[in-house]
């Protein structure tokens, strides 16, 4: 019974004025984000270029630098960016706070507030501001240093002092300084970084993951309104009762109508990720290497899969529970809260719902960062898995009873 | 006169209560999530239109809520007040509650010293917020389907996020880089929208 | 395993509201009318015994099977609600033919079943039009199809022929009745006529009370010798139905001939005539409140 039910709850997903706004906006979103060619990041770095982009470093150096930039280029703006609770919060700081924060990053450079403006300044009037591209390498290119005199120990305290001001989740706490910092390359690291990326990625690896990157963003969002639009439709369509005095069990009726829309919207998410990357597996043969053919079927599966079963669990346990449109809110929130939280585009997993790793290749990084997203991904699928149990009892129990505990508050207000 | 108060009330009790319940909520949590305190112009121009900006949504989409149920609106539009009169008193409802909350949200941002022109970021966040819940008002009236209204909407919020630039003048998040002249074209597309959902619902739907 | 509901001091609680009182009930193969007035209990009652909702107290069995196991129960009932719909996109073919997959039938049967069984309800010629295009009586016959296509032995019929036109409503009851032949067909309703035309046995509920049970002949017994017709001027008619149990009234010009159910002939010229069965209900129903005659 399962099987048919799947395939007629396809075939109605087929006839979803909702569904094609999904294929539609996330093809659209996809190839403007993919748009431009990638074939420049394949080309294996000569000596002598000027740039060779950045890597991840654990160097105590770097990480002080650049961590002073950004805290250089925060208070600049009196804007710090905390992530309390995994969500973004602005903090703004008063006169007292200010002074106290810029005699600390004096006492960490050894320079005047004023001096370190100007700095800055003349550091960014180096770079086009006006494109992203340009105003991307003048950040990542930023950086400010310690006075020779201050250790690695001494400067952590005065970070903790920085915490102690903002408030809890910012980019200065200890767990944030430990992740590493993105550096410039040198020649040599960007060899070895091009070698990784043909060994181990073998291009196409590569472009999938990009392709996933932005692709999650978007499926944070967009399942929400496929798992909403089927969970109601029995109560707008007044079906239930009917469905609910028939043979087929929850885990039947549920479960069909819960794979029928992540298959659907599984499908054009892969159908896209494959012809994207088609022209990457003959440009990989043309610098001599042997494509992984089926790279995009990986990522899709192990990156996108579970972001789009969680997305749609949730929205069927929420509505199945309220029977109203509220799981709509709830999510995209959550996406948001999970997109502008990422303080890294590249990495820091950890139990994020929308994965970041905007950037083409750092292979290396992504090997060692590696096990972090399996584990993230197995999180929501065993999430995902547990929800849409937990909605099969909710659906059983409202056969049973008539209602839910939510329905019993709200009665007759729908 | 009477009537059209009973109509407004009824709609809040038995359909609107849960959303507006939902709005209330989210400002009370807006707290945990963002800082009130001294900010600069563009700062709490920040608050109101990436997060200020769901009320729109929250309170615009939901009210062609009751006749989403065919066999209500044939009911409701054999009677004596006309339907399009209904959806102008729920709008107004509706636009009392957004300023309510436009209010309540700049209030906050003052008392806890922020640097703002008050009038300046009460008309821009008005025009915006509005304008993106007419989005929703206007897909959900002519399709009759809600859940398109919110999606719509809600990509449309989203698409802000990457792809400003391609909307021009009713691109959101201006006010966030200080500019203001957005409110001559917003609150004119917005009118439209509202006035469109109405005229092609009843010119779609109507019998 | 015989064909046969038993209920048992069946109650049901909702809050403090008792909607169904200690109900004791047998039904056996044929059509079961249960009469009501809206608000007696009926649907309650029927959502007890197709599991859509949980008794609060008392033993209910389909067939010898306890109600409570409601994957057993579910195989062998078929349950028309009150406000039958389908999604409006789906065709009557189609949505025929999902139900049937919900009811676990295999590909094969359907394929035989789903034709047969639009045939049956005179949707063979509009197998393609979608549910939303549908009109009332269109809705309750693809309703019907669905509530028999798995051949059950229960089938429980909420209100079917509210909102049906004369004719329809005709068509639909000669239906059930031809469903009826080998099964147990219980039809709720709160139209007397329905029940008239096709039931023999039949089951009165008020305020969750079990009125009456037993065949229609019975119910006529209770008020045989208590039906008169009078002609009265149209004049007296309110002081006449303030005093009596009118329960027709034919007007012509100034005077109208009227039905009264009353112990004793109600006045001078009353008449004693045949009861039906409409006359049989009113008189229960206001057996159970009051005396026969209203109080003044």
């Amino acid at each position: 019974m399962l099987g048919t039910l799947f395939r007629k709850e396809c075939k109605q997903i087929l006839k979803s004025m909702v569904y094609y706004i999904y294929v539609v906006v996330f093809v659209i979103f996809l190839s403007s984000q993919l748009r431009g060619d990638l074939t420049d990041h394949m080309e294996r770095p000569l000596p002598d270029q000027e740039n060779y982009g950045t890597v991840n470093s654990h160097e105590p150096e770097a990480v002080m630098g650049k961590t002073l930039a950004e805290l250089v280029m925060e208070t600049n703006r009196n804007s710090y960016a905390t992530y309390p609770m995994g969500f973004y919060r602005g903090v703004t700081l008063n006169e007292q706070e200010m002074s106290e924060m810029i005699s600390i990053i004096q006492n960490c450079t050894g320079k005047t507030w004023e001096a370190l403006l100007e700095e800055m300044e003349e550091h960014f009037l180096q770079y086009d501001q006006s494109t992203i591209e340009g105003a991307m390498q003048a950040q990542s290119s930023y950086t400010v240093p310690v006075k020779s005199a201050l250790s690695y120990q001494e400067f952590c305290e005065n970070m903790e002092k920085v915490c102690e001001i903002i408030g809890s989740g910012s980019s200065y706490q200890k767990g944030s300084l430990e992740a590493g910092i993105g550096v410039p390359m040198t020649y040599e690291q960007a060899v070895e970084e091009f070698e990784t990326l043909c060994e181990k990625d073998r291009v196409t690896g590569a472009v999938s993951r990009l392709f996933s990157d932005y692709a999650g963003i978007v499926l944070s969002v967009l399942p929400i309104f496929l798992g909403v639009t089927r969970c109601l439709r029995d109560k707008r369509a007044q079906v239930s009762q009917v469905v609910f005095a028939h043979e087929a069990s929850a885990w039947e009726i549920i479960g069909s109508r819960y794979l029928a829309n992540v298959f659907m919207a599984f499908l054009p998410v892969l159908l896209t990720a494959f012809v994207m990357q088609v022209p990457y597996q003959y440009h990989a043969r043309t610098i001599g290497v042997t494509p992984d053919a089926l790279a995009f079927l990986k990522y899709n599966l192990i990156w996108l899969l579970p972001e789009i079963m969680i997305v749609l669990a949730v929205s069927f346990f929420i509505t199945e529970l309220t029977e109203n449109v509220i799981s709509i809110f709830i999510q995209v929130f959550w996406a948001m809260a999970s997109l502008m939280s990422s303080y890294t585009l590249v990495g820091g997993f950890s139990l994020k719902l929308i994965l970041r790793w905007n950037t083409f290749g750092a292979t290396r990084e992504f090997w060692l960062q590696r096990q972090q997203l399996f584990l993230n991904r197995m999180f929501y699928f065993g999430l995902a898995v547990a929800l849409i149990l937990l909605t099969m009892a909710v659906y059983e129990k409202k056969r049973r009873e008539g209602e839910t505990l939510y329905g019993k508050i709200f009665k007759g207000r729908q | 006169m009477e009537k059209y108060l009973r109509a407004g009330s009824s709609f809040v009790r038995r359909q609107y209560g849960p959303h507006l319940l939902l709005t209330l909520l989210f400002c009370m949590m807006s707290g945990f999530f963002l800082s009130f305190r001294n900010l600069g112009p563009d700062q709490a121009a920040k608050v109101m239109e990436m997060y200020g900006a769901f009320t729109g949504i929250l309170l615009l989409t939901p009210l062609f809520l009751p006749e989403q149920n065919r066999e209500i609106w044939l009911l409701k539009e054999s009677k004596e007040t006309p339907l399009w009169k209904l959806y102008l008193i729920r709008l107004f409802l509706a636009i009392i509650f957004l300023a309510v909350v436009i209010t309540l949200f700049l209030q906050r941002m003052k008392q806890g010293g922020s640097q703002f022109e008050w009038k300046e970021l009460w008309i821009g966040s008005f025009c915006e917020i509005f304008f993106l819940g007419s989005i929703g008002f206007f897909v959900s009236g002519i399709t009759n389907q809600i859940i398109l209204g919110y999606m719509t909407a809600v990509i449309y919020f989203m698409v802000n996020i990457g792809g400003a630039k391609y909307l021009g003048k009713f691109a959101l998040f201006q006010m966030v880089k200080g500019t203001y002249d957005f409110i001559i074209f917003m609150f004119p597309a917005a009118l439209l929208f509202v006035a469109g959902g109405i005229l092609l619902r009843e010119k779609i739907y109507g019998a | 395993m015989s064909t046969k509901i038993e209920i048992k001091d069946l109650s049901k609680n909702f809050g403090k509201k008792q909607a169904l009182k200690h109900i004791d009930l047998e039904i056996e193969q044929g059509m079961f009318g249960l009469l009501g007035p809206n608000g007696a209990g009926k649907t309650t009652l029927m959502k007890v015994i197709t599991t859509l909702t949980k008794k609060s107290s008392g033993e209910v069995t389909l067939c010898g099977i306890p109600v409570e196991q409601c994957g057993q129960i579910r195989k062998i009932i078929g349950y028309l609600p009150q406000d039958f719909s389908m999604y409006g996109n789906m065709g009557a073919y189609e949505a025929l033919d999902y139900l049937a997959v919900l009811s676990g039938m295999k590909k094969k049967e359907r394929a035989a079943k789903v034709p047969e069984m639009l045939e049956k309800v005179n949707l063979g010629d509009q197998h393609k039009t979608k549910v939303k295009a549908m009109s009332g009586g269109m809705k309750r016959r693809l309703g019907i199809a669905q509530a028999i296509i798995h051949d059950p032995k229960i089938i429980v019929v909420d209100e079917p022929t509210a909102g049906l036109d004369p004719e329809e409503r005709v068509r639909f009851r000669n239906l059930l009745c031809e469903i009826a032949k080998d099964r147990i067909v219980i039809l709720s309703t709160h139209i007397v006529g329905d029940i008239e035309a096709t039931c023999e046995n039949i089951g009165v509920l008020n305020h969750g009370e079990m009125l009456f049970q037993g065949k229609v002949s019975q119910l006529l017994e209770q008020v045989a010798g208590k039906v008169y017709t009078m002609e009265v001027s149209t004049m007296e008619l309110p002081t006449i139905q303030e005093r009596f149990l009118v329960t027709g009234i034919l007007t012509n010009g100034t005077t109208a001939v009227i039905k009264i159910i009353a112990e004793e002939p109600p006045m001078k010229g009353a008449k004693l005539t045949g009861p039906d069965v409409e006359d049989a209900y009113m008189y229960l129903m206001h057996h159970q409140d009051t005396p026969f005659e209203r109080k003044g």
